[in-house]
């Protein structure tokens, strides 16, 4: 259903169509001054995951599997909205810092730096939600160390249903801390943003067929499926960061069930020691 | 009523003089440093209004209402009843200047009661006694409802003994639905949590802050049935708190007042109802220290 106007979405909340939750993110690791970071791997609240499956094979996301960001429990028939976001931090090394909410779709696990061979991966499972893959984007996350400096490519299939496309080829940065965007790079050519660049006109990404190695390296990464939902930028330590999606951006983005909630963010230095400290409140109508 | 206009409330406010301002002082926890992540029941906190002492008490999981007239555990004055107007929030402010006390957030909620539970070696589904319903005229079918458990035993400081059992509730939801429970992963209470410590928050596996995760489409409660615990927790009481949230304010700095403009800035004018037990909940987003003071003010308008 979603909102027909701004009453019905106070009449919502009036009713206690709402939720609320607090997270906390502590991270370990190291982060290094430019390059995003996925909170998903950090302690905390909710508790990380690893992209811990048999290798290649691609795994669906879902907060009754791994929880992710608490935003309550489904509602369909009905559709619910992320209202607004709180975060905030005493901590000023890694700030100022650009953050997306994404909804974690899928992984393929473990793909291997060590070899050139073309590694196929298996879709036997497929999305669960936005199955089409319209506006899915790709994330190559770091989960064992690398020297840097190769690049790669994937085949995928397009939000269209066309398979056989492929992606820009991406250069991998030289950081060797887990949890980091491999192809996120402020000072490398061909380093990328968290997104890896899809072929020209695509909009999205429904399954990925096969990952090619440029040059071969030492450590391995994960190729992760997300939907960016809503975006925030944590400035400073002096006041925290409130977003609310309809009154700052005229926008509800709609969190489907069951999505597994999490964050990437692009700190300023390291995120170690860090402790990010936020909420949220979603409606649903 | 309400206001009907930005005029109507210009002439309420000023006019009519149907305005107040309360100002309040709530200390953290008396006995246990407050550990980051958690939440907390500043209830149970010394200050004005003063500590609470009915949790803990009066039988074993009977409910008991509480209003802005309770003596033994008090809300924050708003000024008595107003229908046939109807009292919102017009601001709220927040601030400390104690070391270590940032960053956190502040939640206020309106208690309707809470259930206290003695029996806390008790394992499976206890039923809970609802001969005293939640207070009418505070909520419409128990609507926006939400439910918490929180450690407190009277004026005593004791703690929950050892334990970590899962928490669940059996509720009837807001569309008068009986038999909906708390849905898996369930909370996970802490060992030895503190008085006033909201047992289940914190991090981890089955952990949530602040209230307990109600079935899918579900958006309030309007009687709980019974209470579960699925191993003991060898000693001291627990409350489950039935209440409204209605505003929050994130600190980040000490000595920083967060203030909040619920006209203008947060367009909600959220609505005290007649007899609200008004109480702040906190998320201490640091180790904060025994008895740490927060200062504050809420502005309340009417038509």
């Amino acid at each position: 259903m979603g909102f027909s106007s701004v009453q019905a979405l106070a009449d919502a909340e009036l009713a206690g169509q709402t939720w609320y939750s607090t997270w906390r993110k502590s991270p370990s690791q190291v982060s290094t001054i430019g390059v995003w970071f996925d909170l998903s791997m950090s302690p905390g609240n909710p508790v990380p995951q690893y992209y811990a499956a048999s290798p290649l094979v691609g795994v669906p996301m879902s907060y009754s599997d791994e929880q992710g960001l608490n935003h309550g429990r489904n509602v369909s028939p009905l559709t619910k909205h992320l209202k607004r976001v709180t975060v905030m931090t005493s901590t000023a090394t890694a700030l100022p810092m650009p953050m997306i909410l994404c909804d974690y779709l899928f992984y393929y696990p473990f793909i291997d730096e060590g070899t050139t061979d073309a590694q196929s991966l298996d879709n036997t499972q497929t999305l669960t939600r936005y199955t089409d893959g319209e506006g899915v984007q790709v994330m190559a996350v770091s989960v064992a160390g690398r020297t840097g400096g190769q690049t790669f490519q994937f085949s995928y299939t397009n939000s269209d249903g066309v398979a056989g496309r492929t992606s820009q080829t991406v250069r991998e940065n030289a950081v060797s801390v887990n949890g980091s965007i491999v192809t996120s790079d402020r000072a490398n050519a061909n380093a990328r943003g968290p997104f890896i660049p899809l072929q020209d006109g695509d909009t999205g990404v429904r399954s990925i067929e096969s990952v090619t190695m440029n040059g071969a390296d030492v450590g391995l990464f994960a190729l992760v499926l997300v939907k960016p939902l809503a975006q925030l930028s944590l400035r400073g330590i002096d006041a925290p960061v409130e977003v609310n999606y309809l009154l700052d951006f005229g926008q509800l983005p709609r969190i489907v069930d069951d999505a597994y909630l999490n964050l990437l963010a692009c700190p300023a230095g390291s995120l170690a020691a860090t402790a990010l400290h936020g909420d949220l409140t979603v409606v649903w109508n | 009523m309400g206001f009907s206009s930005l005029d109507d409330f210009i002439t309420s406010t000023t006019t009519d003089g149907k305005f107040l301002r309360t100002d309040w002082n709530k200390n953290a926890l008396p006995t246990t440093a407050q550990t980051a992540g958690l939440w907390y029941d500043l209830a149970c906190g010394a200050g004005n209004p003063g500590s609470d002492t009915a949790y803990g008490t009066g039988t074993n999981l009977a409910f008991q209402a509480l209003s802005d007239t309770s003596t033994t555990s008090p809300g924050i004055p708003h000024g008595g009843d107003v229908s046939t107007d109807t009292k919102h929030i017009v601001n709220a402010s927040a601030f400390s200047a104690a070391a270590t006390t940032m960053p956190c957030v502040f939640m206020l909620v309106d208690r309707l009661g809470f259930y206290p539970i003695t029996t806390v070696t008790t394992t499976g589904n206890q039923a809970l006694n609802n001969t005293v319903v939640f207070p009418t005229g505070r909520h419409t079918n128990g609507a926006g409802l939400r439910a918490y458990v929180v450690c407190s035993s009277g004026s005593a400081t004791t703690a929950m003994g050892a334990g970590t059992p899962n928490i669940q509730i059996t509720y009837t939801n807001q569309a008068g639905t009986a038999g909906k429970t708390t849905p898996t992963v369930l909370p996970a209470g802490t060992t030895a949590a503190p008085k006033g410590n909201i047992v289940y928050s914190g991090t981890g596996a089955g952990k949530y802050g602040p209230f307990i995760p109600l079935a899918a489409g579900d958006s309030g409660i309007q009687s709980v049935q019974q209470f579960n615990l699925s191993a003991t927790y060898t000693s001291g009481i627990l409350n489950l708190v039935i209440c409204r949230p209605l505003l929050t304010l994130p600190m980040t700095t000490i000595g920083v007042a967060a203030e909040r403009d619920l006209l203008n800035q947060v367009p909600s004018l959220p609505r005290v109802y007649d007899g609200a037990n008004l109480s702040w909940l906190m998320y201490a987003g640091a180790a904060t220290p025994v008895n740490s003071a927060f200062y504050g003010h809420l502005d309340f308008a009417w038509s």
